[in-house]
């Protein structure tokens, strides 16, 4: 089966644990894996049952992730994605620490990193407002 | 014509273990007659999940060794080649969260942590096109 390949930061990480005492490579490991687990975000689609997972420290920019994802779901629209663009019929959206849904891009890259917690390409028909979280 | 291929890795794990083991989950397909189960500690890599999925569904094709007739039925020769050559077969599973999610999208030790159950989706099953399929899914009771 032709299954997208994953990257391993995660494999470097642990090789040079073989430096550090046992604990400290046990501390290092957990802490390391802890960080990557929390750069990993789903990402779902409307109307697309099977979501997806990125690692928001792939990238630099907006842009870089607007790339990502038409990638991963631009074929599901005849339109494309086209994220960010205008006249595209999609907005993402991402949630907060807080729980709360908000428009990806209206936050300096940095901080949009530091806060996403998961994201939605929705139809820009449907606002935010009348979004049931489907998702938790 | 496919022999049967047995792999006696995931049943022997599942009967290794008989309170159940966290990293033992159940294969379903879209279309096969029964689930099977295997043990995701068995495997250090999505290539070596991959190629032990790959032999455990052809081997739905046991017809020549006295398998049920509904069995034989499912998976004729030209299925079963777009099965092997992974086109249209989408490898999906449900985390601990709930959600249908892609394989192979994170690092494989996250992959393993987060994996309760696995299932090969047909691509218009994945893409939303079948949605009663995933709500089937959720609500059916294994056997």
């Amino acid at each position: 089966m032709d299954w997208p390949r994953a990257n391993s930061p995660l494999e470097h990480s642990t090789s040079s644990c073989h430096r550090f005492t046992p604990q400290d490579c046990d501390e290092e490991a957990d802490g390391v894996q802890s960080k990557e687990r929390r750069a990993y975000v789903k990402v779902n689609m409307d109307e697309v049952i099977v979501g997806r997972k990125i690692c928001i420290l792939d990238h630099g920019g907006y842009s870089s992730l607007a790339l990502q994802l038409e990638d991963m779901f631009g074929k599901q629209s005849a339109s494309r994605l086209r994220l960010f663009q205008a006249g595209s019929e999609f907005c993402l959206f991402y949630k907060d620490r807080e729980e709360n849904w908000k428009t990806v891009g209206d936050v300096p890259w940095k901080e949009f990193v530091e806060s996403v917690k998961r994201l939605r390409i929705g139809r820009k028909s449907k606002s935010l407002l009348s979004y049931s979280p489907t998702f938790s | 014509m496919l022999a049967v291929q047995k792999s006696s890795t995931d049943q022997g794990s599942t009967e290794k273990v008989p309170g159940g083991n966290a990293t033992c989950v159940k294969v379903s397909m879209v279309g096969a007659p029964y689930l099977r189960k295997v043990d995701l500690k068995n495997y250090n890599s999505y290539h070596e999940l991959s190629d032990a999925l790959g032999k455990m569904l052809s081997s739905f094709t046991i017809g020549n060794c006295g398998g049920t007739h509904g069995t034989k039925d499912f998976l004729n020769e030209s299925r079963l080649v777009d099965l092997l050559n992974g086109t249209d077969y989408v490898p999906t599973y449900e985390d601990k969260d709930g959600d249908w999610m892609l394989v192979g999208d994170v690092p494989w030790d996250m992959f393993v942590e987060s994996c309760k159950r696995l299932r090969i989706m047909k691509g218009a099953e994945a893409t939303g096109l079948a949605p009663r399929a995933m709500e089937k899914c959720k609500s059916r009771s294994f056997k």
